[in-house]
């Protein structure tokens, strides 16, 4: 089998950005990514080979979504799809792209993603209806919060997590995001526990604050993957991708609970607070030849504060149960050895739709090579994206790197 | 998916799990069982662990433990937002399988809306509005 530990790369990048007080159109974000993609590298857009969607947009929802877009600029790729394990469909697709262009089969990929759930006015209904079972939970009215705190309920019971651990969680989020021109939340500046523990509850014990937020109004990204022989020809700073793994481990939240075995490590079976992540994070470790102490920055898919401590031991940088300490000692927020969602990750900058998976791949992406818009870390070299898809259902993790 | 009266979301009633709704509707909560692994929920054609189609019908006493639980503060949809809040949660049944129902609420000493049955509390599985649309009530035990 090919190495393909560090034989791709990330050779350019492009993305753009909706407001509240300048909305844009989805098709117009992703046109503004891609144009800058191909300015900053250089290349013809003629010379794609493959183009790599996430799922359609919320804002769009039609099918076949890879070959709109691709026909849209005229882009007339020989492979093309949408890679769509919900969210982490997006993150997996740099995985396709690395495949495609590694073999040679290719010589260059098109990862491109743009979304604005902002223009849709039905989000709230239509999450809810395709994220939970349709014949054995839909009928019970969950929101898609509820459905995330019955493992909020289980990690606070199993593990003694406190209120106030999950609060701190949103305070140093939000620490990251005031400084992001374009998070959804960064404008109400800095938080404390209390403004956490005050706020209204959703879906108990999930509070306002403990929730992803929609938003910004729009996002898009656009990545040219290719060799890294091939991505020095047009960039001084490629961003090597290391390694990479996934794991998908169920659909609906009650299917993970039959869930008795696995050869994967999901710890012990049946339980909801071990997530797939542990494994996508292991296979990307070790594709990388890297461990957790060599990670410089984490840009990852929480979009609720429990998510995050999950992430948290299940990427390894803890044990099982043991986040708590890891949130109090600092290490994550700005200053800390270990920065952790940079531009304020789902629950400060938000989830504008799908392109919520391309999100924090841009922003280590603009991190690795000292562009960041907003908090610019010291000197990363090595970074960890990771983006989650459907009910902590899909995973996957890539290791990218100067 | 079929829509229901008064409202309520559409329904879907697949073909493995007519034995299930037909059960509810006489006061039976009825699971399956494959004779190497054990207890199947979702219904299915086949074990999702074996693949062995040959499952049996079983009768669940319908009790269990609450094993997770969320209070609905904030609804999307106009059905649901109009009776806010209510529980939805996940009861370990003693038979050996996790079920999606309602988890009755209480009020607590400060008047704060809280589950009737804490996490690991025994809980009876109430089937209620067995005629329209039957659904399961997780209740302290």
């Amino acid at each position: 089998m090919i190495d393909l530990g560090g034989a791709t790369a990330i050779a350019g990048y492009g993305d753009a950005y909706a407001t509240v007080d300048h909305p844009r159109n989805y098709l117009e974000l992703a046109t503004e990514a891609l144009r800058s993609l191909l300015a900053a590298t250089g290349l013809p857009k003629s010379a794609i080979g493959a183009v790599f969607t996430g799922r359609t947009p919320v804002a769009d929802q039609r099918p076949q979504w890879n070959n709109i877009l691709s026909s849209y600029f005229q882009l007339t790729p020989e492979y093309g799809t949408e890679v769509t394990t919900h969210g982490a469909g997006v993150n997996a697709a740099l995985a396709y792209a690395s495949l495609f262009t590694a073999t040679g089969l290719v010589d260059y990929a098109l990862v491109l993603v743009a979304d604005n759930s902002g223009t849709n006015s039905e989000h709230g209904r239509w999450v809810a209806a395709t994220d939970a079972d349709p014949e054995f939970e839909y009928p019970y009215g969950p929101s898609v919060p509820s459905i995330y705190a019955q493992t909020a309920s289980r990690y606070m019971h199993e593990f003694g997590v406190s209120p106030e651990t999950l609060a701190e969680v949103a305070v140093q989020h939000q620490e990251w995001a005031v400084g992001h021109p374009y998070a959804a939340k960064g404008g109400k500046g800095p938080i404390t526990v209390d403004t956490v523990l005050n706020s209204r509850l959703i879906a108990d014990p999930i509070r306002l604050w403990n929730a992803a937020t929609f938003g910004p109004y729009g996002t898009a990204g656009a990545l040219l993957v290719t060799s890294v022989a091939r991505s020095r020809d047009l960039t001084d700073t490629p961003i090597i991708i290391r390694g990479f793994g996934g794991l998908n481990t169920h659909e609906y939240s009650t299917d993970r609970l039959s869930l008795t075995s696995s050869r994967y490590d999901l710890g012990p079976l049946p339980n909801t607070t071990w997530s797939g992540a542990r494994h996508a994070a292991a296979r990307a470790f070790g594709l990388a030849g890297l461990a957790p102490e060599d990670i410089d920055i984490v840009e990852c898919g929480n979009n609720f504060t429990h998510i995050a401590m999950i992430l948290m031991e299940d990427f390894g940088f803890c044990e099982k149960g043991k986040a708590s300490e890891l949130v109090a000692s600092g290490r994550l927020r700005p200053g800390g050895d270990l920065p952790w969602n940079t531009n304020g990750g789902w629950l400060s900058f938000g989830q504008p739709g799908i392109s919520c998976g391309m999100d924090p791949i841009i922003e280590a992406v603009r991190q690795l090579r000292g562009e960041a818009l907003g908090i610019q870390v010291e000197n990363p070299r090595i970074a960890l994206t990771h983006a989650l898809g459907g009910m902590l259902a899909c995973h996957h993790v890539t290791i990218l790197s100067r | 998916m079929t829509s229901a009266e008064n409202g309520f979301p559409p329904l879907r009633r697949s073909a493995e799990a007519q034995p299930y709704w037909a059960g509810l509707r006489t006061g039976e909560l009825l699971y399956q069982r494959c004779a190497d692994c054990g207890p199947v929920w979702f219904p299915r054609f086949a074990c999702p662990r074996c693949l062995r189609t040959d499952l049996s019908w079983q009768r669940a006493a319908g009790t269990g433990r609450l094993f997770s639980y969320s209070i609905v503060h904030h609804a999307a949809d106009p059905y649901w937002k109009a009776r806010v809040p209510y529980g939805v949660g996940v009861a370990a049944v003693d038979e050996g399988y996790h079920i999606f129902g309602h988890v009755a609420l209480s009020r607590g000493a400060e008047g704060q809306v809280r589950v009737a049955a804490q996490i690991g509390e025994p809980v009876r599985i109430r089937i209620v509005d067995r005629d329209a649309s039957p659904r399961l009530l997780f209740e302290p035990r």
